[in-house]
């Protein structure tokens, strides 16, 4: 019984190291080669991550800014909101951090902006008619360029860059937010 | 031949299935458990607006956040959404309970089942920690994990009114499981270190000044850093060198405490400056797995007589 088991064990820790080392690079050879063995459960457990932590290189600091538009007779007709709304300061506040980490995720795929930014901001303004939504990214001078321009404040080195930029309208969302299709 | 396969499963065999510290593994799961507690303790606050269809993220998009290649089958997250709040309760009081020693493998089971579910149910808000603190829960499934230091283990001895008798010998699985957690941080390390090398900032030396002058993750004003540009090289060579060797350097008894201690100081020194506390302890509870079985014997026969006898009740349970 007792070798049974051990034998039964000895399988899963063989498998399982398997999807512990190969999987962090699922898209290589070897992670493609045994994709329909490892995958489909590495995706199940999320073992199915590559551990780029500040890699391969680190972010610069970057900001979603949404002007929404609302009827004539709102007050005020325009709204500036950003994303996070801190913008460039830190959030020590562990949850609220978490939307820090949402909007790097969203800054990675303009989709993601179409499909979970533009409609959320609509459903959180429900009188607003559109959103324009840019992405800003604050670029962080190199180490190198502000040992050059020594007389410079780093602020003063910053550049700010504008990514992906889109008009939306809310009236496009409004059958996706129906509260009645939630559970 | 037969010789060989022999000396190859009983090597094999003494790898996984050898004696484990359940003290070791007892400290492991509070630290774990508490940090993985406050995290969703703290997060209790904003559940309707990261988990329910009244938030950022609708349920029928929760799996589109993916993409393709690692994105789930189905959806653990079963419940309605006038439920969230309650679930959400039960992990925190799972996790706590846990940290505590109560409920063994069947709550262990339960607050990674509920984890993971939370977490499918809003990837795009997901911490580091979370995603490692989710398959150290995984593994810790298979463990004796509250054997040691738990409450129920005191409650066992006031109704018995004696000391009650305590597992001595770890279990065949705990022996396997126990290996796999210490893989599991290996490979995180190896893969962070390596992944690193992608980036021409860390091979440059300079990637940590654009961490630490980012204002979005740095706890302090950073920039007189620019005066000593050769600690922001040294740092951010270290960082990488550290993360690649370790899973190699940890096996080396005469290297691994200094090892574990450079580590522990590295992942408290990211707490510190980017208030990265939960990423700090996830990473840092792994380390005590790696700890021979008679370190706390030596700690308590220090000449502190204080600290000894409270360790001596601490381990009592």
């Amino acid at each position: 019984m007792r070798i049974v088991a051990k034998t039964l064990l000895s399988i899963f820790v063989f498998y399982q190291s398997m999807c512990i080392w190969l999987l962090p690079n699922a898209l290589g050879f070897l992670g493609r080669y045994f994709e329909t063995a490892l995958v489909p459960y590495g995706n199940l457990i999320s073992l199915n991550t590559p551990w780029n932590l500040f890699s391969p290189d680190p972010a610069n600091t970057m900001y979603f800014s949404a002007v929404l538009h609302f009827n004539e007779n709102h007050e005020p007709p325009v709204l500036e909101t950003f994303f996070p709304p801190e913008k460039v300061q830190l959030v020590t506040d562990s949850s609220a951090r978490r939307l820090l980490y949402a909007m790097r995720y969203l800054f990675m795929d303009p989709r993601r902006i179409d499909v979970l930014l533009a409609p959320w901001l609509c459903r959180s303004y429900p009188l607003a008619t559109e959103v324009s939504i840019r992405q800003v990214i604050n670029k962080i001078p190199t180490l190198d360029k502000v040992l050059i321009s020594k007389d410079r404040s780093i602020a003063d080195l910053r550049e700010t860059d504008e990514g992906y930029a889109q008009m939306y309208s809310c009236a496009n969302f409004e059958t996706s937010h129906d509260p009645g299709a939630s559970r | 031949m037969i010789r060989l396969v022999t000396q190859l499963w009983s090597a094999w065999d003494k790898f996984w299935f050898g004696e484990r510290s359940l003290l070791n593994l007892a400290i492991f799961r509070i630290v774990l458990c508490l940090t993985l507690g406050v995290l969703y303790l703290t997060r209790s606050r904003d559940v309707v607006l990261y988990f329910t269809d009244q938030g950022i993220l609708p349920r029928a998009l929760a799996l589109d956040v993916y993409v393709d290649f690692s994105r789930p089958p189905f959806l653990l997250t079963f419940w309605a959404d006038s439920w969230t709040v309650a679930v959400h309760w039960v992990l925190v009081v799972g996790t706590f309970a846990l940290a505590l020693g109560l409920g063994g493998r069947v709550v262990n089971a339960l607050v990674w089942f509920l984890h993971l579910a939370f977490l499918q149910r809003n990837y795009a808000i997901a911490f580091g920690a979370d995603l490692i603190g989710g398959l150290l829960l995984f593994l810790m499934i298979g463990t004796q994990s509250c054997a040691r230091l738990s409450v129920w283990n005191w409650f066992r001895e006031k109704k018995l009114g004696r000391t009650p008798e305590l597992p001595v010998r770890s279990d065949m699985a705990t022996g396997a499981f126990y290996r796999l957690l210490q893989f599991q941080l290996m490979a995180v390390y190896a893969w962070t270190g390596w992944e690193k090398l992608k980036g021409a900032s860390w091979w440059d030396g300079t990637a940590l000044w654009t961490v630490l002058a980012n204002p979005q993750l740095a706890v302090f004003e950073m920039g007189w850093l620019r005066h000593f540009p050769l600690i922001v090289a040294v740092l951010t060579t270290v960082t990488w060198i550290f993360e690649i060797y370790f899973p190699v350097l940890v096996w080396n008894p005469r290297i691994r405490p200094w090892l574990l201690g450079f580590g522990v100081c590295f992942h408290l020194g990211i707490g510190a400056l980017m208030a990265l506390w939960g990423f700090a302890f996830v990473m840092i509870s792994p380390y005590i797995l790696f700890l021979s079985e008679d370190w706390f014997q030596r700690l308590k026969m220090r000449q502190n007589p204080r600290l000894s006898s409270i360790l001596t009740i601490f381990s009592r349970y």
